[in-house]
């Protein structure tokens, strides 16, 4: 394929990247939070699955798994329970139920029996109870709990209060864990009785009993509608493709808005590693047919919902992955109504969801600052030898149209604007005609076509070099019939100066980075562009790119990048190391946007032309998509950035810096994590 | 008794897996080498139709640290038996490297060249591994199905007829689920996957004719006292006597350990409901089926860090 026909397929595909009926000055409702806050633990005794339920006292009592010794929570002696009268103190009601005191009758016996450690089958056997959920209905308290994972069953408050005592009425299921119960009050106010519900695992239902002692029919399974899909290699996935279960644990239903609201903790590989949140579908009846599910709470787990003051919902917060905002400690967050689905395609209702704002996923996205007002993607950044670190990326602010964005600044804190000087008229070929329909005019100035995109910069060869696309414009034709000017271009101070003026020197090749190979001196040995994985050798002095071109691969046959062609390369620590953007949540016949995050991993080989390998048990770097390499400043901290292009990062097309620890393990692998810090 | 495998010495077993040059274009970097017999999981054995037998699997490979990782390898591994003792590894059916550097980067279905996180593991880090493969002839032609980090089931075919390849990309029929496995029942298949969904195919194998619906079991007796699910992922389902069969393997308490044993579950139909019976394959794990040249059903459990799969005769 030539350059320029690859050049017009990524064109196409940066396309996809922004969603289409959106203007570059729009912003999302989830990212645009006047405010931020970290949500915090309500206190710090460990604990999963957390329940709270509002008592006939006005008060909230809490639940959940609780760890013995060294965050065990497969072995325990019973169940614990808290008591707040406002949401904030918390004070411990003690243990209601312990397997040695009280599971003493034949209903109770199971109690006693030893089972396989969910966590460690091999391992040694185990005993606890394990997800239990206090509920409160006719006239007194319920507990539903598991025995580690293995069978579900039921205690009642004989005295009416929540403090017990306490009868087992037995198992519920045989098998199966996470037991929530359900009242559907559907015929209040009619003549129906209330029905109540037992919900086990990943989605399971059946009626109970009228005295509640056991199930009226067999489990059931409740199922949604597919993960909303998307066209890959010209195919799109039906809808026989369904997912198997609406969850993959912890099931829990909930009526408000006139909807029933399934709600499952589900394993995604958002962030690139395994995290455990919460999604809800609604149905309009209880057994469905429920809608695709949502992301509700990011890291949320295993949940429950329940009514705080004036009735307001608020929703347990398990925190059970490594980048969740903290692990095994209880939490609560309120609840908005909300229906924005970024990149969705489909319509969708307002569904229960976290605040925007709320912070739930580890780092410092409560703290951090958009390091300038201004909307940009793409982000890159380079020290200079004057002491400055240079910014720039896809300007897509308005304010930009027809500018090169470029921003510098001495501390990683504090970026002021640096007014770059380039003629566009001064390309070769270029006419009057070509910048009049790119840039003049207010419609004109909104669309992207105005706007100088994927721009990075370097100081090279003793001046700065800035590497840019114009994209091309479909519907927009000259008077004989072409099409305006478009493409990538490699433009060079004539001054030495980072404002320049730029001149044109040549076409470059799209979303181009640079390399510059060094010996073990620091001494520049070879400059290379690299582009979706290529590398192609240049000369910053030259006025031609001619040079040879390397296709690097890895050592698994995959692609660098996910959903996208962006890479970068860097030598750190004595390696090679090739940056690419990956979309993570998904697999690839879903749209994995919707609820996925647009990260950037990493490749590592000894040698430059790779194989490159993925670090085993390496994280993405979170919501970093399309960035840069990481650098280390004058402070000796490792810094890069991120524009925020998904619906769970800190904003949207807006600049910030983060802090990374970038260290050469003891395994002969680079490791890149987030810093819960900031510049 | 089932024809194990035990007695082959575990030198010879990996001289045998990794003999001679298994593949065109050795693997780059040790890690991603030859396929070894002693880290194979999801192990499957298919007739070749001439009195041998294949066998393939989740091929593992060596971390950093010298342990075998499941998540992370280079394609579908192959060997070749005509006693069920004896293994020649045929190196790499299906090579994601060399199938990466053929298409240029640009498979048919791209597919491949997908990494995430195994499905449904907390924690999970990002992998890039074929895994629970199947060998299968339908209709006269070979087929490949196959998962990518336990999720993304696809089905590759054979350009040559020939069980050992070249396969490319065929259908892309599930994005989750993992563990697939192709039941023919006449002139009919299924897509038979995870925890025991199943689904018809089109005839020509392109998708999923119907939505998947779980295989359960009956609901009998009193009401929460049946299993919710057959078992774990990674089930086969097989006819034999005008019965659907389907070994699904559940972790129990046996004397006081720990065991993870295959149950044998019947029903009428092959989307059931089924029924459980008394035959129990003992500490198999999830097994996968076939059928040996003598008639008897045959399942293959995976040993990964013994020298090869335990095969028994299916009760």
């Amino acid at each position: 394929m030539n350059a320029v026909r690859r050049e017009i397929l990524w064109f196409g595909v940066l396309a996809v990247l922004i969603p289409a009926a959106v203007s570059v000055g729009w912003e999302p409702r989830c990212l645009s939070a006047e405010s931020r806050a970290r949500l915090r633990p309500l206190f710090e005794t460990p604990i999963r699955d957390t329940s709270v339920c509002r008592g006939r006292d006005g008060a909230w009592y809490l639940t959940g798994t609780v760890a013995t010794g060294d965050g065990d929570f497969q072995n325990n002696d019973g169940i614990r329970l808290w008591r707040s009268s406002d949401l904030k103190e918390w004070t411990p009601l003690g243990q209601v139920w312990s397997i040695e005191k009280h599971a003493t009758s034949p209903k109770s016996a199971w109690q006693r029996q030893r089972r396989v450690n969910p966590d460690d089958p091999t391992g040694p056997l185990v005993r606890g109870m394990t997800s239990p959920e206090i509920h409160c209905f006719e006239g007194t308290y319920w507990i539903t709990y598991s025995m580690n994972a293995q069978g579900t069953g039921l205690l009642r408050s004989t005295s009416g209060k929540p403090g017990g005592p306490y009868v087992d009425l037995g198992w519920m299921t045989a098998r199966g864990t996470d037991a929530s119960i359900f009242l559907d009050k559907a015929a209040e106010g009619g003549k129906a009785p209330t029905t109540a519900y037992w919900l086990v695992g990943s989605g399971w239902i059946a009626p109970m009993k009228p005295d509640r002692t056991g199930l009226a029919e067999h489990p059931r399974l409740l199922r949604c509608a597919p993960w909303p899909a998307i066209k890959h290699a010209r195919r799109l996935m039906s809808s026989t493709h369904a997912p198997r279960y609406a969850g993959q644990a912890g099931t829990h239903v909930v009526k408000a808005n006139g909807r029933y609201w399934l709600l499952t903790a589900a394993v995604r590989d958002r962030l690139g590693v395994g995290c455990y949140d919460t999604f809800v579908c609604g149905a309009d009846r209880i057994g469905g047919p429920y809608d695709a599910p949502r992301l509700m709470i990011p890291h949320g787990g295993q949940t429950t919902v329940f009514p705080g003051p004036e009735g307001k919902l608020y929703a347990t917060f398990s925190g059970r992955d490594s980048r969740a905002v903290f692990r095994d400690r209880p939490a609560i967050l309120p609840l908005i109504f909300d229906d924005e689905v970024l990149y969705g395609r489909s319509r969708s209702k307002p569904f229960p969801r976290k605040p925007f704002g709320l912070v739930t996923e580890f780092g410092p996205w409560d703290r951090l600052k958009k390091v300038a007002p201004v909307h940009i993607r793409d982000l890159q950044f380079s020290f200079a030898p004057d002491g400055w670190a240079y910014l720039t990326g896809s300007g897509t602010d308005n304010a930009y149209a027809g500018r090169i964005m470029v921003f510098r600044s001495r501390d990683m804190n504090t970026w002021r604007p640096v007014d770059v000087k380039f003629d566009f008229l001064s390309i070769p070929g270029v006419t009057d005609e070509d910048r009049r329909l790119r840039f003049d005019g207010p419609r004109a100035k909104q669309g992207l076509q105005a706007k100088y995109m994927d721009s990075e910069i370097y100081h090279l060869a003793g001046t700065f070099h800035i590497f840019t696309s114009l994209y091309g414009m479909r519907s927009t034709k000259k008077t004989d019939g072409s099409a305006p000017w478009n493409g990538v271009m490699w433009l060079r101070s004539k001054t030495g100066k980072p404002e320049g003026p730029y001149e044109y020197v040549d076409r470059a090749r799209s979303q181009s980075s640079v390399f510059v190979d060094r010996d073990a001196d620091g001494k520049p040995e070879q400059t290379y562009l690299f582009y979706n994985g290529t590398l192609e050798t240049f000369d910053p002095r030259g006025r031609k790119l001619q040079g040879k071109r390397i296709r690097l691969t890895t050592t698994s046959g995959t692609n660098f990048a996910k959903g996208d062609v962006a890479t970068n390369l860097a030598k750190i620590h004595g390696k090679y190391v090739v940056f690419a953007t990956g979309w993570c949540g998904g697999t690839y016949g879903e749209n994995y946007r919707v609820a996925g995050t647009y990260d950037w991993v990493y490749w590592q080989s000894d040698t430059l032309e790779g194989p490159y390998r993925m670090p085993r048990r390496a994280y993405a770097m979170p919501h970093a998509g399309h960035s840069c390499v990481p650098q280390r400043g004058p402070d000796g901290r490792w810094y890069g950035l991120l524009f925020g292009n998904d619906s769970t990062g800190p904003w949207w097309n807006y600049p910030g810096v983060l802090v990374y620890d970038v260290r050469l393990d003891a395994d002969d692998t680079i490791r890149i994590e987030l810093k819960d810090e900031l510049p | 008794m089932g024809i194990g495998l035990g007695l082959v010495p575990l030198t010879a077993a990996i001289l045998l897996a990794t003999g001679g040059e298994p593949t065109k274009a050795r693997a780059p970097g040790t890690q991603m080498g030859p396929p070894r017999l002693d880290m194979l999981a999801d192990g499957h054995i298919c007739p070749d139709g001439s009195g041998g037998y294949y066998l393939t699997g989740t091929a593992g490979t060596l971390d950093g640290s010298g342990r075998a990782d499941f998540d992370h390898n280079r394609g579908v591994p192959l060997w070749h038996s005509k006693d069920l003792s004896q293994w020649q590894c045929l190196g790499y059916a299906w090579d994601r490297v060399e199938h990466f550097g053929r298409t240029a980067g640009r498979p048919k279905l791209g597919i491949w060249l997908d990494w995430s996180a195994p499905a449904d593991r907390i924690d999970g880090l990002l992998a890039q591994a074929t895994t629970s493969p199947e060998l299968r002839r339908v209709k006269g032609a070979w087929y490949l199905v196959c998962a990518m980090n336990e999720q993304n089931i696809l089905l590759q075919k054979s350009t040559t007829g020939k069980a050992v390849g070249p396969y490319e990309d065929y259908a892309y029929l599930a994005t989750r689920g993992g563990h697939p496995s192709l039941f023919v029942d006449g002139e009919v298949v299924y897509l038979v996957f995870a925890d025991a969904w199943i689904a018809r195919l089109k005839d020509d194998l392109k998708a999923l004719a119907e939505p998947p619906r779980p295989m359960l079991p009956a609901a009998e007796g009193e009401p929460g006292t049946s299993l919710l699910t057959l078992g774990l992922a990674g089930v086969n389902a097989f006819k034999a006597a005008g019965q659907y069969n389907v070994l699904a393997a559940r972790w129990r308490v046996r004397e006081g350990k720990p065991h993870c044993d295959a149950f044998l579950w019947q029903a009428e139909s092959v989307y059931g409901p089924y029924q459980q019976t008394d035959k129990v394959l003992l500490d198999t794990g999830p097994v996968s089926v076939f059928r040996a040249s003598d008639g008897t059903w045959r399942a293959v459990s995976s040993q990964p860090g013994k020298d090869a799969p335990r095969i028994e005769v299916v009760p």
